[in-house]
């Protein structure tokens, strides 16, 4: 039994009871555990060092899981990974009273758990148990060696356990947090590459078309949730797509991209919009993995007859202010959405006639689920009062405004799916 | 999410030749799945007994 010991802090104290050999290895040690180890080279280094030291027969590491509070044998000359409760056993009184714990006879201590000599074979005579403690007070582990080979464990053993377990944790400390770093460093970069990918998804700038007015906003997540839009000049009129792939991060970032590109070589390929549509969904309802889907507004304007034809596969609703003020006619989706599904056949696209003053307003679902502190949605009824404020306003007007009527709605609540709005107006003045 | 798991589930059931219908939902939730056309794939009808009818045909 022991009472706890005194903290060592500092090396010199013990270094006159050791051999200047052991000393050496023990500075080289502690000299070691300063530079960057990758954990089990680390602790393999630790363990090594307290059997040379203490002249013990094993060495053992065992790290404390705080999510089960449980001590799990990390590095050992055999067993591996077991796990001992917190408290049970000589390890565990040593964590849970945090002291050296030394025991000369441990078939005399009531405990000591024969348990893992009859897991490993080995006969455990004496034990030593020194507290893994790091730099805030918390526990790391607990350092453990038994049978000192010409006897059993002493004062100077105790105190010299206590200098290397006090080494060992704030080594512990550090690596862990560097791997925090490494983690937190490596998901930033996906993050990056995910948001890169989405923005060259994106047309560098938009067509001027005689007689109307565009405006597109592109606000995406901290985590890249997959938005997407498009307005181009192709053979078959202005394209006006806006597309919100399932999922966060990288993966839908990328099947936009793939839908985009597929689209654009279905259309420049001569295929009408229901084709193109078809053909896209069918293509992604192949390569999307199960489950996954991207909603999409697919729309072309014919700008000479002023009709646009659409096919939205899940993107809604679809908001059409006539000749700039009153209640938004509403469509929905008129398909299901991208990916989903293999289409046998695909409904006709839908058509509105664009009028003088006529805007779309096509805005994907962040925006209208965007939620206040208080958890409530934006929803479609704020839209509709936003634009009832702004009649006769231009597509770039109505953008900021519903831009700076959600961050009001917000009042901080963070912005958790991409926001992105396209928004088309055929110019008032025009015939 | 939900979305996620309606889809598969659609899927996995055309697969098999068989079919999905969607009853007892509330208002909101329904208003939201048929804005997205879901309910081309997954009929949303208001009771067990509709359901099972749409199973049928």
């Amino acid at each position: 039994m022991t009472t706890p010991a005194p903290r060592v802090t500092d090396m010199r104290d013990c270094a006159l009871a050791l051999s200047p050999a052991a000393t050496r290895h023990l500075l080289e040690v502690t000299r070691a555990l300063a530079a960057p180890f990758e954990l089990e080279a680390m602790l393999a280094a630790v363990t090594g060092a307290a059997r040379d030291v203490l002249r013990a027969e094993r060495g053992s590491v065992w790290l404390h899981d705080a999510a089960t509070d449980e001590l799990v044998l990390t590095v050992a000359s055999d067993l591996r990974g077991v796990r001992l409760p917190m408290g049970t056993g000589l390890v565990g009184a040593s964590a849970r009273h945090r002291c050296v714990v030394n025991v000369p006879d441990c078939a005399a201590d009531p405990r000591f758990d024969p348990e893992i000599d009859r897991l490993s074979g080995f006969h455990t005579r004496c034990s030593l148990s020194a507290p893994l403690i790091d730099h805030e007070g918390g526990l790391v582990g607990v350092l453990q060696v038994l049978n000192r080979v010409d006897g059993t464990f002493g004062a100077d053993d105790e105190l010299l356990a206590e200098a290397l377990a006090a080494q060992c944790a704030v080594a512990l400390s550090r690596v862990r947090m560097m791997e925090a770093v490494l983690r937190g460093e490596r998901l930033r970069r996906e993050l990056e590459l995910a948001r890169t990918v989405q923005l060259s998804s994106l047309p560098a700038q938009w067509p001027a078309l005689a007689d109307y007015d565009m405006h597109a906003v592109f606000r995406p997540a901290e985590q890249t949730g997959g938005d997407t839009y498009d307005l181009a000049l192709t053979s078959q009129g202005l394209l006006v797509v806006l597309g919100d792939a399932s999922g966060h991060g990288i993966a839908p970032a990328l099947q936009v991209v793939q839908m985009h590109a597929m689209l654009r070589m279905a259309l420049r390929l001569g295929a009408d919009l229901a084709d193109a549509f078809r053909e896209v969904n069918d293509q992604l309802a192949r390569t999307l993995p199960d489950g996954h889907f991207i909603t999409a507004f697919i729309g072309l304007l014919d700008p000479k007859t002023h009709r646009l034809r659409f096919i939205s596969g899940g993107q809604g609703p679809i908001l059409l202010r006539r000749r700039g003020y009153g209640e938004c006619v509403v469509h929905k989706a008129t398909s299901f959405p991208m990916g989903a599904l293999a289409m046998p056949a695909v409904k006709a696209p839908l058509e509105i006639a664009f009028e003088p003053g006529d805007t779309l307003l096509l805005l994907s679902d962040g925006l209208f689920e965007y939620e206040s502190v208080a958890g409530e949605p934006f929803g479609r009824r704020r839209v509709q009062d936003v634009l009832d404020a702004h009649p006769d306003a231009g597509a770039a007007e109505l953008c900021d405004a519903l831009l700076a009527a959600v961050h009001a709605f917000a009042r901080g609540a963070p912005q958790e799916d991409d926001m992105t709005m396209v928004v088309l107006r055929r110019q008032p003045s025009s015939n | 999410m939900g979305m996620r798991l309606l889809i598969s589930s659609a899927r996995a059931q055309h697969g098999r030749g068989g079919r999905l219908a969607l009853f007892g939902a509330p208002p909101l939730v329904a208003e939201v799945l048929e804005q997205a056309a879901l309910d081309q794939i997954i009929p949303i009808v208001p009771t067990e007994a509709e359901a099972l009818a749409q199973m049928a045909n």
